[in-house]
């Protein structure tokens, strides 16, 4: 089981997506056909090698 | 074990309180063996226990306190005079009857309640359950209770090996069908119930048999549980005795007559006569059968009635009723009053029909009108299963979690009966929000929309220029929490994915 939900994962792969888009350098070796910054994104996050993680509030503020 | 109860004055029992233990002379024949009296100034509540230690025929001795100077028959040893939280009359059996009255002594029972302390939860599961409950956690899965115990069945017919696996699908189905945090529940409760109550049908039920009985269902009911209306359209009760009385029929036709409110007017004609002053009560024999009431019910009724006296002529049925102050003013006001007077029964049940429940052949009572508290004080009701449509008369008499429960078991039968089917998750949501604030709240401007704690959100959803002014002549402050007021300032709205913080993570794993 993924330690994110669904709209953790959709926000991480989001934000790394619009960071490959404007030219962040890939982190992993991606198959050359892959040219989509989503599918980038996507990938990476399979690996968990996106630099970016989740801040939870543990209660209301 | 027989107790007596009695009347007394407060002076007697001051007396004694001062001077126990000591013997004190009644003037009512008891029996020996009573160890327990209780004591009323009313004839309503009782407010003092006296334990006695013997009951002796009376005797003129000076020692003795007196309740009154003539008539004494019995002594009681009074050891202990206690003041007690008061018990109505009504708590009192008398050969398993309920006392609606009595003459000074009585010789009663106090029925016992008995406390049983509950188990806990997971020590009332069988071992089965337990045994696979066990076995879940050792496979670091979690299942629910209810789950496991589904489970059981097919416990023996499948080897271990496919067990496993079983439990392993039956667990990941329910991982999977869990709502993740910040997921828009109540947009999608609100789609899933709308959806089919657009496919539901305006139709009313009805009872077969000669005496029908109407329930609003359907598409009417639903907008009735969900606006919290204070009487339902057609408020009924489902009421079921207790299981020593169920397969009998002559107690369940006495229950019937008891519960059926039957008035004077229900049963027979009033005619009024002026030049005498006189009212004529004429007794239709038809109407009365039917109702199940006699003669004496009527006189017994007419006798609680004030200022009037009651003339019973006997050459034919008729009543006769003549108001003790001669005026047209009263006589109209007692014609009026006597319309109304009830003879028997719960006020608020015009009617009440018995069936037989085709599966158990036990009776089950339906009624027309609903008073759920008056009906469960019948001794012959198991106020366990005794139901009643009226979701706010439920929050009244049982609490705020019978209502959540009313209202959720309402909808969900509401929509089932029409083939419809709702998660019951939906329905659960919906009843959780009407009821989490201590009252039930109507869904809409009433109730929860219009008192949602943003200004914006208030404003969003009716009377938008009223709500903004309101504010602004308050100086409300609006902290955008909500989703509504953050779609209007234009800013992400704090659900779903709007709702995750990202944080920079230097090195990864």
């Amino acid at each position: 089981m993924s330690p994110y939900t669904k709209f953790e994962k959709a926000r991480i792969i989001g934000a790394r997506a619009l960071q490959v888009s404007m030219g962040a350098p890939v982190i992993i070796d991606v198959p050359p056909t892959v040219m989509d910054p989503v599918d980038i994104a996507m990938l990476e996050f399979d690996n968990d090698v996106i630099p970016i993680t989740i801040k939870r509030d543990t209660k209301e503020n | 074990m027989p107790s007596i109860i009695f009347k007394d004055t407060k002076k007697n029992i001051q007396t004694l309180t001062k001077k126990a233990p000591v013997k004190y002379a009644v003037e009512a024949d008891i029996k020996p063996g009573i160890t327990e009296a209780y004591v009323t100034f009313d004839k309503k509540v009782f407010t003092y226990r006296l334990r006695i230690s013997a009951v002796d025929e009376y005797k003129e001795d000076t020692s003795v306190i007196l309740k009154k100077q003539t008539g004494l028959k019995t002594t009681l040893s009074v050891e202990v005079v206690e003041p007690m939280d008061p018990i109505p009359l009504s708590q009192f059996r008398k050969g398993k009857k309920k006392l609606t009255e009595f003459s000074d002594f009585e010789e009663v029972e106090l029925p016992r309640i008995e406390v049983v302390e509950k188990t806990n939860y997971m020590d009332s599961l069988s071992s089965e359950v337990k045994e696979i409950l066990e076995l879940a956690k050792k496979k670091n899965v979690e299942i629910s209770v209810s789950m496991a115990e589904e489970l059981t069945s097919y416990k023996k017919s499948l080897k271990p090996k496919q067990f496993d696996e079983l439990l392993m699908r039956v667990a990941k189905d329910l991982e999977s069908k869990r709502i993740d945090p910040f997921e828009a529940v109540g947009i999608i409760a609100a789609q899933s119930i709308g959806e089919p109550g657009t496919q539901m049908t305006m139709r009313t039920f009805h009872f077969a048999g000669v005496r029908e009985m109407n329930v609003t269902l359907g598409l009417p009911r639903l907008i009735e549980i969900v606006d919290a209306r204070r009487i339902p359209s057609t408020p009924s009760m489902t009421v079921y005795l207790k299981p020593e009385f169920e397969k009998s029929e002559d107690i369940v036709m006495n229950v019937v007559k008891e519960l059926e409110n039957t008035t004077v007017i229900d049963v027979a004609d009033i005619v009024t006569d002026i030049t005498q002053m006189l009212l004529t009560i004429r007794p239709d024999e038809a109407k009365m059968s039917e109702r199940l009431v006699n003669h004496s019910d009527l006189l017994d009724a007419l006798a609680k009635m004030k200022g009037i006296t009651v003339i019973s002529d006997a050459s034919n049925n008729d009543i006769v009723v003549k108001p003790q102050q001669e005026s047209f003013k009263r006589l109209y006001q007692v014609q009026e009053q006597l319309k109304l007077l009830t003879i028997k029964g719960v006020p608020g049940i015009k009617r009440a029909i018995a069936r037989v429940d085709q599966v158990t052949k036990s009776w089950i009572l339906y009624t027309q009108g609903s008073n759920l508290k008056e009906v469960l004080e019948i001794d012959e009701v198991d106020a366990n299963r005794t139901y009643t449509n009226d979701i706010i008369e439920i929050a009244q008499v049982l609490g705020i979690e019978a209502a959540r429960n009313a209202i959720y078991n309402e909808s969900l039968r509401t929509l089932s009966e029409q083939g419809l089917e709702v998660d019951q998750r939906h329905l659960m949501l919906v009843a959780d929000m009407m009821t989490f604030g201590g009252s039930v709240r109507a869904v809409g401007r009433q109730g929860i929309s219009g008192r949602k704690s943003s200004v914006l959100a208030r404003a969003a959803f009716e009377i938008t220029t009223k709500h903004l002014l309101r504010a602004g002549l308050l100086g409300e402050v609006d902290p955008l929490t909500g989703v509504a007021e953050n779609i209007i300032v234009g800013q992400p709205i704090t659900l779903g994915t709007g709702a995750v913080n990202l944080v920079y993570r230097a090195f990864s794993k």
